[in-house]
Formats: structure tokens, sequence, C-alpha cells
């Protein structure tokens, strides 16, 4: 869709309507209108097909299997008992029968047809969710550590997600209007053309923009990689880190961390990951007006001749970090204070039982690549109608199910056994510390495969780890099937990004706390290269490791890669690296 | 225009080099045929006036044909040109083309007459079927007459159109010439005797002047349309087939393929709304089920007419192994002996449901009879071609000829083969490489408007589709002004949507302005073209009003029927008419040939 001119449909889409009123009514194809296929984004929805019924459709002079996908937006990733029942029973009615976990705590539907969509957005909005925002130039999905009840702390920060998300999503009525009540919408110069979006006005922002909020000493959320990052800090007169002590803990406000980001092309070097730069530390209260200033600034100076340059961390790597400073005195009369010293230990999930100030458990479950089929949910439904609270979907596509009675664990443990839920506990620490994208059947975008394939080299590279005896050590493997990073992939300890059918760039020496980017170690490479090259650093790991030292960190120690200070490294050929 | 002396050597040296490619039948029926379109010329259009014919004395005879699917109208030119060699002044006509109260002031008619639908007479020869069938037919004494019949006996009224104009003609005081002759589907046998026999009483009944001067035939217009090519349904072209594509996908409930023919240096002309012969070859899998089920020896030679073969070729090559037909059956059921079998040849109701889903295997598996090869082979019957409506404009230039194919039948239970002979050879058997004998037959009953801006609405649900990607190829190539607008249904979209991206295609391209598709499984209540077609009332009659030409194609009568009571509706509703208006309304289009169908 890189033909089509994003900025123009956007500020001529009435607010987000465009003319998908009618597109959805087209019967002689499965797809909507070019233009709808950008306008459509914004209310969570995205126009794909599924790729691997192409080739034999074109053969057939038929269309491609349109269908698509729905993004449920999540803030904070909590999902209660009547709303999981609902996404339950909607992904067999509407969608391809799974749910899918994604890697910002929301929940997608895959393979829905454009005459179902309807259906599944007022199934949603029946138990008050809705997909608006899920996608499209605005804020995304809002990131929050996923355990709030483990302390005061978290409660606060969960909270602040929640205003902050409700802050930043657009007013316009149209999903409602599309979606709910199905009503054709004025035409062009009707009210809603007028109808103001106070933060982002009639063009909305240049790109998508990401939000999160981390809690150290977890960096769960790889807060780095946000367009606009919180670090929550604890209150000085008391440095407890003693869990029974948790109610004492308060928040004082949060490090910001400005410019982060993931995506970058092949072979063009002006487009590379980035990490967030910490800026300064604010009160809470000062959250969302700082947050709007920095939106609006990037509403007002990110690139939009050029989408790929258009992202937040562009602007400021061009502008800097003063310029920034600048724009949120003048935007919201917000000085930063010093940043407060913090500490990650790890990004990933805590997987495994936590006990609540309330005395409830709560378990994080490793859900493979987030992917829910049909024999998981059956499980899942069990867990959440006879033992649970509500779940919580982590950053990395897991789960955590909350408010469990200590006299049900065993029952529990039992049902995560038996349907087979996080291989009922005996997933090995790779895997569970392993993420990939979707990529194929249904992303337009992938080169190569990733979620459908990832488990089978994990297989691999956990025969390896064994050989080398290391296989308790967590090492954080990411994957994606094309460079826009959607597992995050520039902070896998080993990171794969896809090239072409079975082919894939290598990266390693990311930390494991998600404070340093990986390089580029071997580019275009099948399995057996990868495989090759895994042994070779598991040998010298397993050989030459310090106590406790991470594989990332030992592998930029020992040599095997150099340590990347800025992004535009990740990519660089051999030949100009320090 | 002046003729000068040169013009007319250039003209003679052409002539002399393409009459070198003809053999001495075809030299004699085109120096006819030359002398016919020279009368037609000379604007000698009317069934009475003779033309030339008139003043020279040469008894004049006439023949009719009612055809839809061309084979009367082959018959027919056939024995005009014998006829005219034989030094008979002729007028041939198809009864679309004759006023049928003329049928008065003939001496001599020859009628050659096929049935369609369900016993009703070929739409050509509907006006004359009514008028001779009605309390308002004329007399006839004057008349000497001779009906040739052409059917298809796996039909329970066979025959029936060319029976009840052989009786009412006789009730009406005309004399017949000869018996009435009713053939089957593989009728070339019979049609040959009966020609030679015909002409021999006509030229005893009244003596033709021998064949000086030239010998005439006059042709009414739209007849002998086909005299092109080397090829027809007797001498076939071998075809290349270049590929066979399925045009349909998983989980369709009825799969439809695209074959592309390459017709190269073959002649062959065909025009949009033409269909393909072909004549097909049964499965080997079919033939050994057979052999093995009587247990004949396929390496034994069988006489069968003036032929003699062995069984086995008989049987994959000549003889019908698919479809039930009436006599296959009464033979059967006297070697079988079969009590079941001959209360079922008596019960009208029940024998067309029970052929439909039974072919000759399951009769002489479920019937079984201890029979000897000559038996076998002379109970059953000739296989005949199947036709297919030419999916592809010969102004694409690329020599090729597409069908679309909806495979009949396929593998059973047990996996054996209970499908259509031709559409499992197209569509399942033959390779590419392979060649397969078609022959073009022409249908000028179902032609573009001659006007290029003239509107066009096209009605063809499932392979209906086919001659439709023709027509639009051609008005497209042709630069035709005249919008288009396709009426398509299918069950469901996503698998069944015939040539989706090529109708996209011209969507885009402005070869075709509009498109109407019902998806009849799409939705819990079932919609279907007509349903589309009253739906869209307000603009389809707007269309009409506007010239439009509507066509309709498809499988299946009842299609054809409810298209036909929807436009009736659609006429009533939004041309303020009465229902008698509206018929009336769809008829004066039918006789301005704006209206034309081809279903079967
Ligand atoms: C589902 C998810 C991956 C997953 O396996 O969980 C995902 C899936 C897709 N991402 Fe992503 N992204 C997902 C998280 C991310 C992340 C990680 C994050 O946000 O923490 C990134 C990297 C961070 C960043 O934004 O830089 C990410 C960077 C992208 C990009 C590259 C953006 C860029 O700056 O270049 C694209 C392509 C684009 O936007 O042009 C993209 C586009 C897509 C699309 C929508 C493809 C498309 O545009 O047609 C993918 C849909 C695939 C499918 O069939 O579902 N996705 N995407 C994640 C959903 C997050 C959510 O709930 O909102
Ligand atoms: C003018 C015209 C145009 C046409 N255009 C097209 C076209 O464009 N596309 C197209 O596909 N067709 C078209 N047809 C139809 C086509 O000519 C054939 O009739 C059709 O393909 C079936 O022929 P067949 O040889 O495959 O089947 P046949 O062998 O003629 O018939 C199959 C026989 O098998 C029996 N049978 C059927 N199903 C079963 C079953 N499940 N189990 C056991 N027995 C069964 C029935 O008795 C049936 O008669 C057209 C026909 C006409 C007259
Ligand atoms: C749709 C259709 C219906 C037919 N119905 C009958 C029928 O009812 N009785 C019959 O004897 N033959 C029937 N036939 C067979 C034709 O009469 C036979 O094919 C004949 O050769 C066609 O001659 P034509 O091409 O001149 O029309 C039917 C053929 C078709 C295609
Ligand atoms: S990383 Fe690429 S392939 Fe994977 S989901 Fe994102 S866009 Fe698709």
């Amino acid at each position: 869709m890189s033909d089509l001119n994003v900025e123009k449909i956007k500020s001529e889409s009435r607010a987000l309507r465009g003319t998908l009123h009618d597109s959805l009514a087209d019967p002689t194809t499965g797809a909507i209108a070019p233009g709808d296929t950008v306008v459509s984004k914004f209310h969570g929805i995205y126009q794909q097909d599924d790729r691997d019924a192409r080739t034999e459709r074109r053969d057939a002079r038929l269309e491609p299997l349109y269908q698509f996908m729905l993004r449920v937006r999540i803030p904070g990733g909590r999902v209660t008992r009547a709303q999981w029942q609902a996404l339950d029973r909607l992904a067999d009615k509407y969608a391809n029968g799974t749910l899918r976990l994604t890697s910002r705590q929301a929940i997608q539907f895959h393979g829905i047809s454009r005459e179902s969509l309807r259906d599944l957005v007022r199934g949603i909005d029946a138990v008050g969710m809705d997909s608006l925002a899920a996608c499209g130039d605005v804020n995304r999905n809002v990131m929050c550590h996923v355990q709030p009840e483990l302390g005061g702390l978290h409660a606060d920060t969960l909270d602040w997600a929640a205003r902050l998300s409700a802050h930043l999503t657009p007013a316009t009525a149209a999903w409602r209007e599309i979606w709910i009540d199905g009503e054709k919408v004025g035409l062009e110069g009707g009210d809603e053309a007028g109808e103001d979006e106070p933060i982002y006005g009639r063009a909305y922002l240049p790109r998508k923009f990401k939000v999160g909020i981390a809690v150290p000493p977890s960096n769960d959320i790889d807060v780095f990689s946000q367009d606009l990052g919180f670090i929550a800090i604890e209150d000085d007169c008391n440095d407890e880190r003693d869990h029974n002590h948790h109610d004492k803990r308060r928040l004082a406000g949060f490090n910001v961390v400005a410019g982060g980001g993931m995506g970058c092309s092949h072979g063009e070097p002006d487009t590379f990951p980035l990490l967030g730069r910490v800026i300064g530390f604010i009160e809470p209260e000062q959250m969302l007006e700082l947050a709007e200033a920095v939106v609006t600034a990037q509403r007002d100076f990110g690139d939009r001749s050029n989408r790929k340059h258009a992202r937040f961390k562009y602007t400021l790597d061009d502008h800097g970090t003063d310029w920034l400073l600048e724009q949120i005195r003048q935007r919201s009369e917000i000085e930063l204070q010093p940043a407060r010293p913090f500490e990650f230990t790890h990004s990933g999930d805590a997987f495994g039982w936590t006990e609540r100030a309330d005395g409830h458990l709560q378990c994080t479950v490793f859900v493979e690549n987030g992917r829910i089929g049909p024999r998981q949910r059956a499980g899942l439904m069990e867990l959440i109608e006879r033992h649970l609270e509500d779940f919580r979907v982590t950053p990395n596509q897991n789960l955590v199910l909350t408010g469990i009675e200590p006299s049900s664990r065993e029952a529990v443990g039992d049902l995560l056994a038996e349907f087979d839920l996080e291989g009922g506990g005996r997933r090995s620490v790779l895997r569970k510390h392993s993420m990939a994208c979707v990529a194929l059947p249904t992303c337009g975008l992938a080169m190569a495969e990733a979620e459908r394939y990832l488990p089978d080299l994990i297989t691999r590279i956990e025969e390896l780890a064994a050989q080398h005896e290391i296989e308790d050590q967590p090492i954080n493997i990411r994957m994606s099937g094309c460079p826009n990073g959607c597992s995050r992939p520039y902070l896998g300890e080993i990171g794969l990004v896809g090239r072409a059918p079975g082919r894939y760039n290598l990266y390693l020496g990311a930390a494991f706390n998600g404070e340093r980017l990986n390089r580029l170690v071997m580019d275009n490479v099948d399995e057996a290269a990868i495989l090759d090259a895994v042994d070779g650093w598991f040998r010298r790991y397993s050989a030459e490791r310090d106590a406790g030292e991470t594989f990332g960190n030992f592998s930029v120690r020992s040599g095997l890669v150099a340590a990347v200070v800025h992004g535009s490294e990740v990519n660089a050929p051999a030949s100009d690296r320090p | 225009m002046a003729f000068s002396p040169a013009a007319r050597q250039d003209l003679e040296k052409q002539l002399g080099q393409w009459a070198a490619s003809l053999d001495e039948h075809q030299l004699q029926w085109a120096s006819g045929y030359l002398a016919g379109m020279a009368s037609a010329r000379a604007g000698a259009l009317t069934e009475h006036s003779r033309g030339v014919a008139s003043d020279v004395a040469t008894p004049t005879v006439t023949i009719w044909y009612g055809s839809e699917t061309g084979n009367g109208r082959g018959v027919a030119e056939r024995l005009a040109a014998d006829a005219a060699t034989r030094g008979f002044s002729v007028e041939l006509a198809s009864t679309a083309d004759v006023k049928p109260r003329a049928i008065a002031k003939l001496d001599t008619l020859l009628l050659v007459m096929s049935t369609h639908g369900e016993g009703d007479p070929p739409e050509d020869a509907e006006a004359l079927h009514k008028l001779v069938l009605s309390e308002r037919a004329p007399r006839l004494e004057k008349l000497k007459f001779a009906v040739f019949a052409l059917g298809d006996s796996s039909y329970p009224d066979f025959c029936q159109t060319g029976q009840e104009f052989d009786r009412r003609l006789a009730a009406l005081g005309a004399t017949r010439l000869m018996a009435r002759v009713d053939v089957d589907v593989d009728f070339e046998p019979a049609e040959d005797a009966w020609r030679f026999e015909l002409l021999e009483t006509l030229s005893t009944e009244l003596k033709p002047v021998d064949t000086a001067p030239a010998p005439h035939l006059q042709l009414i217009r739209g007849a002998a349309a086909s005299a092109e090519s080397r090829f027809d349904r007797r001498r076939p072209f071998q075809a290349e087939v270049l590929g066979i594509s399925p045009l349909t996908v998983a989980p369709s409930t009825s799969p439809v393929h695209h074959v592309e023919l390459l017709v190269e240096d073959s002649g062959l002309a065909w025009l949009p709304g033409d269909s393909l012969g072909l004549w097909p070859t049964n499965d080997p899998q079919l033939v050994e089920e057979i052999i093995e089920v009587t247990g004949i020896d396929s390496g034994y030679r069988v006489q069968r007419g003036e032929e003699t073969l062995p069984a086995g070729e008989w049987l994959s090559r000549r003889l019908e192994l698919t479809q039930l037909a009436r006599p296959f059956l009464d033979a059967w059921a006297a070697l079988s002996d079969s009590a079941e079998l001959r209360e079922l040849l008596v019960d009208r109701e029940a024998f067309s449901g029970w052929v439909a889903t039974r072919q000759v295997i399951d009769v002489l598996r479920d019937y079984p009879a201890k029979v000897e090869a000559e038996q076998l082979i002379e109970s059953m019957r000739g296989i005949a071609p199947r036709l297919y409506s030419i999916a592809s404009s010969p102004l694409t230039g690329d020599d090729e000829i597409h069908l679309t194919v909806k495979r009949v039948g396929g593998l059973d239970q047990q996996s054996r083969l209970r499908a259509g002979v031709a559409s499992w050879q197209l569509t399942e058997s033959v390779k590419p490489g392979e060649t397969v004998p078609v022959y073009v037959e022409t249908n000028p009953r179902f032609r573009l408007p001659d006007d290029p801006d003239a509107p066009v609405i096209m009605i063809g649900p499932g392979t209906g589709v086919a001659p439709f990607r023709a027509f639009v190829q051609h008005r497209q190539a042709a630069g035709a002004k005249g919008p288009d607008w396709l009426f398509f249904g299918a069950r469901n979209r996503r698998t069944d949507f015939l040539y989706q991206i090529e109708w996209q295609r011209f969507l885009k391209e402005g070869a075709l302005n509009r498109i109407s598709v019902a998806f009849s499984r799409d939705q819990s209540e079932k919609i279907y073209v007509q349903d589309r077609l009253r739906e869209q009332g307000r603009d389809v009659y707007d269309w009409l009003e506007r010239g439009a030409h509507v066509y309709v194609c498809g499988d299946g009568q009842a299609m054809a029927a409810d298209v036909h009571q929807a436009l009736a509706e659609v006429i009533t509703a939004h041309g303020d008419k009465t229902e008698d208006q509206a018929t009336d309304y769809l008829e004066s289009m039918k006789q301005a040939k704006r209206y034309q169908k081809d279903v079967y």
C-alpha cells in the first residue's frame, strides 16, 4: 500500500470515516477500497490476505483471499472474565478460531471475513472493549507492567496507564458510527468533517506512536523501544525492596524515556532501530500534560513527506534532546527534573507463581508466540470460569492468571498441564524467553516465517544448549519475519530477522535487561548456518562466562560482537564497524 | 461498381487458388452457395420472391429448419446443397426468418426440426409452431412435405416437435413426400440415408431441369452462416490443448475449469456466441469396467452399421457410455429380462429422474445379462459431440479458443468413475499437448448488436458467463462504446466467482461498466441473478428503454424461465405496464433480436 498517499487519505478521511461504509457493501470483492485500508487501521482493523492461498487463487483467476485482522486494545493488558468469555466465543464465530496475544498486551483476531467485521466489533463492544486506535498513526495500546497487586507502586502505574491511554485516544465518533450503529455518515463537509481532534488534528500523527510504563527492576515492556517511555520511580524515603512491606512503597514519579523504536528496512542505512534516551524526571501529575506535549511536538515536527523517516525516534535523533525539552517547556510549561537512578535486572516476563498482598496467588504462564488455539482456549475457559479473577496479557505475548486461591493452586497446575498450557511448566527457559512475530500467512509484510517456524528452531537450539550444559540459562531469542521488528528482535540477545523464505539476518549482543541493542553478525543465512554459529557461541559461553554473566553481555565482553552505541550501527556492514 | 478485365483476371486467380482447396462435393456446394449470395445481394430477401430463380423454370424446393444448437441447420444446409446440385431451385431459411403464414403459398416444404426444453420447439420455430398447431392454421392441400425430426432419446419427449409438425401438416391436408424420420443425437448415418432417398423421391415427383442453367440456391437471411471452415461436425479439427486450470477452489461444490485450445492454421472462424463442438473419448477406466462387467473381449472385432472395429475401440471412441438413452434401456430390458426396467420405461415421471443419476455401466451392473459383444454394441447409442460456449473473442488474435467447463459427476464412493464423458475429459484427464477433435457450431441467434453503441445486458450465472467473457473481450477489442452490464451468480464469492479478477480488470479498463453478482450461499437467504434484476429494476428498465440488448446464457431451463419472469416484472413495475404489455414488450425485443437466449 506504499503507493497510497497516506497523508492525503488521512486528512480527507472526515475524522476516520473514509468510504468504509460503501466499501463494506461491495459484493464483487472481499476487499475494501484501497484508501479505506488506511482508514480502517485507525479502527484497529487491517486488511490482509491468506498468503498460503495466493498462488492457487491467482491461477484460478480469483482475487486473493481477503480477510481481516482485528486488534483489541487493552491498556495494561487486563481482561475480565466476561470479556474473555466473549473473546473466546467470537474467535470461533467470526475469526479463525484462535486468539493472538501480542507483544503490546493486546489481543488479535485473524481470518475475519469482511462480512463478519461488524458482528465481531459489536461483540467486543458489548463487553466494554474496543479496537479504536489499536493501529494507525495515533498513540497505540499503552503498555504497563502487568502485576499491580504486587505493590502500591504497580497499582498507581496501572492507573496512570489507563488515564494516559484515555487522554490520547482519538475523539472521533467514526468507530461507533461505522461498526456499531452501521449508519451511513454525512458527506464531505458534513459536521463530522469539522469534528475536532484536540490532540491529533485533521491529519493525525505522521506515524504510529507508542507509549509504555515500566516498573523496575522489570523491563518487561522494553521501555527503551517505546516512542515515549516512563520508568516508575519509588519514593526515596523508602528503599524497601521486600515485598512483605510493599504497601509502604510509593510512586514518586517517572523518569521519561524518549525516541525509541525498532523498525527499519533492509538495505536502507537511513532507517534503523534506536533506543530511547532518558531525558529527565517528572511528577506523576505531570504525566498527561508531558505526553501531550511530546505527541503534539511529533505531530508538528515529524516528517510527513517520508513514512520511513516519520517515527518520533528520527524526529528526536534529528533535532536533539534540547529541542525536545524546549518543545515540552513551550507546550506544557513542564521543567523536567534530573533523572533519578533506577535499575533493570531483566526484560521479558518473570514466569511462575507469585503471592499477592491479599494472599491470593498469580501465575505467569508461557503461551508460545502468544497463539491460543482451540485446545488452549478450552483450558483457559475452564481456568477463568473456575479459578481466576481475570487474565493479564503480558508485554511478551504471555498470560498472567490472577486471583487464585492458594487452595486451588494444584487444580490450576493440573489444568495447565492437561491443556498443554505452558507445557505444564515443562517448557525450557530458552523457549520461555523466545518471542516471534506473527508473519506468515497473515502478515502482508512478512518476508519469512516467524511464529510458525521459531518453535522448531528453538528445539534445535535447546539441543545445543543441552550439549553445552547451559540449558538453565535464560537467553532472549527473538525472531521477526521482516525488519519491522514486531517481536523487538534488535533487543534479543540473539535476534533473527527474515530476509526471504528460509533465510534470516542473525543478530547478537543485546543486553538481557533491554538496555543495549544487538548487532548484525551474519547476513541472509539459512538454518544450518544459524545453528552452526549458535553452537560456536554456546561453546565459548559455556566455557568462558563469568558467574551470573548473561549471554548478551558475555558476547560483548568476549569480543564475539562489538557493542552497539547508536542504533545506526545495528545493520552496518562489517567494514565500517568500530 | 465497374468490373474491369484486370479485376476479373485477379478474381479468377483468387477463386482458382481457393477452389483448388475444395473437393468436388464442396465445389458444387460452393457454386450454389455463391449463386445464392448473388441473388441474396440482389435483394431477394423475402420468402416468396424467387430472385434469379423466378426467370428459370426450375421447380422450387423450400427447406426450412428449426434449430437451436446447429444440428438441424447443418442437416438443412447439406440437403440444400445437394438439392441445388441436382438442379432444383432451393430456398433455404431458418424458421426464425420466415413469415409463418407464408407456408400457405408453398408447393414443397422440407422441414428439419429439432426439439428443445421439455418437448418444446426450438426458439426460432416458436412462431411457426404456434400458427401451424393453432385453430387459425391455413389449409395446406397443395403442399407436399417431409419432416426430419432431431431429438435426444435420453429425453422423455423424443422428437416431440418434429412429430407435432408432421401430424399437423398432414391433418391440414398436406401430402407426405416421405415418412417422417426421427433421429437421435448420433444422426449422421440416418441423415445421409434420408437425404439420398428424399432427393430421389423429389426427382421423380417434380422433374428438375438438369444442371444447365446454373443450379440455384437462394438463401434467406441468416442461413448457411457456417460455410467458411474446412472443418465441421463431420470433419473435426484436432485442436491442441494448451492448458487447463481450475477457476474454482476448495471447498467449492461444483468445480469449473478454464480450458485453452490452439486452433492455429485451422481456419476455424467464430464469433462470440458460437459454441465449440467436441467429440469426446470415453475414459479408459470406464471402458475397462464395462469390459470387466460384461466379460466381452476388447480385441474382438464387431460390425456395427458399415463399420467393423475392435470392441474396445467401439467403447472408447464411438459409443455413449455415460448418458442413458431409451433405445439402450429398451434393448437391455429385453436382454436382462428385467421387469423393473420394463416398468421404468413406461413410467414417464420416474424415468427422467432415474437416468439423471445413472450411467450405462450402472445398468450393466444392476441388471446383469449374458450378452455377446455384438449384442452389447448394437444396443448402445453412438456417441455425440458436446457443445461448449466459446469464452474467447477471435479479435484477441491469439488463435486460441477458451472454454469454461463444469465437471459433471466425478468418482463415486468406491472411487469408480461416474462423470460426464466430455467434462471429465476436459477438466481431469486430457493433458496439455494432446489434441481433441473439435468444430465450431455457429449460433447466429446469439450475437452482439451490430451497433457498437448499443448497451448490452448479459445474464450468465455459472458457466453461463462463458460467452460473455468473449463478448466483453470482443467489444473492448473492437472499441465498441456501448455500455456493458454483467449479471453473474454462483454459490460462494470466495470459491466460485468465475474469472473474478478478469471482471475486475475489465471494470477498471471501462470495458465492463457494471457488474451485479448474486452468491446464493453467502447469506442466510438465497439470492439469485433474477433477484438482482428485480433489485436493480429501475436501471434495468432504463437500459432496455435505451435499446439495450439482453442476453441470457446458462445451465438449466429453470434459470432462463426465472430470469424471463423477473424481466417481465421489471417492465411492469418500472414501465407501468400490464403483464400482457410486458409480455409483448419482451416478444418484440425477441423479434428485434434484442433478447437472445442460449440455455442448456
Ligand atoms: C501483532 C504484533 C506482533 C506480535 O507478534 O505480537 C504486530 C504485528 C504487525 N505489525 Fe508490528 N506488531 C506488533 C508489535 C510491534 C512492535 C513491538 C512493540 O510495539 O513493542 C514493533 C517495534 C516497535 C516499533 O514500533 O518500532 C512493531 C513494528 C511494526 C512496524 C515498523 C514500524 C516502523 O517504525 O518502521 C510495522 C510496519 C509499519 O508500521 O509500516 C508493523 C506492522 C505490523 C502489521 C500490522 C503488518 C502491517 O502493517 O500490515 C503486523 C500484523 C501481523 C498480523 O498478521 O497480525 N509493526 N510492531 C504486535 C502487535 C502490537 C500491538 O498489540 O499493538
Ligand atoms: C449450446 C450449449 C452450450 C453449452 N455450454 C457449456 C459451457 O460453456 N460450459 C459447460 O460446462 N457446459 C456447457 N454445455 C453443456 C455441455 O455441452 C455438456 O452437456 C456438459 O458438459 C455435460 O456433458 P458430459 O459429456 O460431461 O456429461 P454427459 O456424459 O453428457 O452426461 C453425464 C451423464 O452422467 C449421468 N450423471 C451425472 N451426474 C452423475 C453422478 N453424480 N453419478 C452418476 N451419473 C451421473 C447423467 O445421466 C448425465 O447425463 C453447453 C451445452 C449446450 C447445448
Ligand atoms: C436444453 C436442451 C433440451 C432438449 N430437450 C429435448 C427434448 O425434450 N426432446 C428431445 O427429443 N430432444 C431434446 N434435446 C436434444 C436436441 O433436440 C438434439 O440435441 C438435437 O440434435 C438439437 O438439434 P439443433 O442443434 O438443430 O437444435 C434437447 C437439447 C437441449 C440442448
Ligand atoms: S515483523 Fe514484519 S513480518 Fe513480523 S509481524 Fe511485523 S510486519 Fe509482519
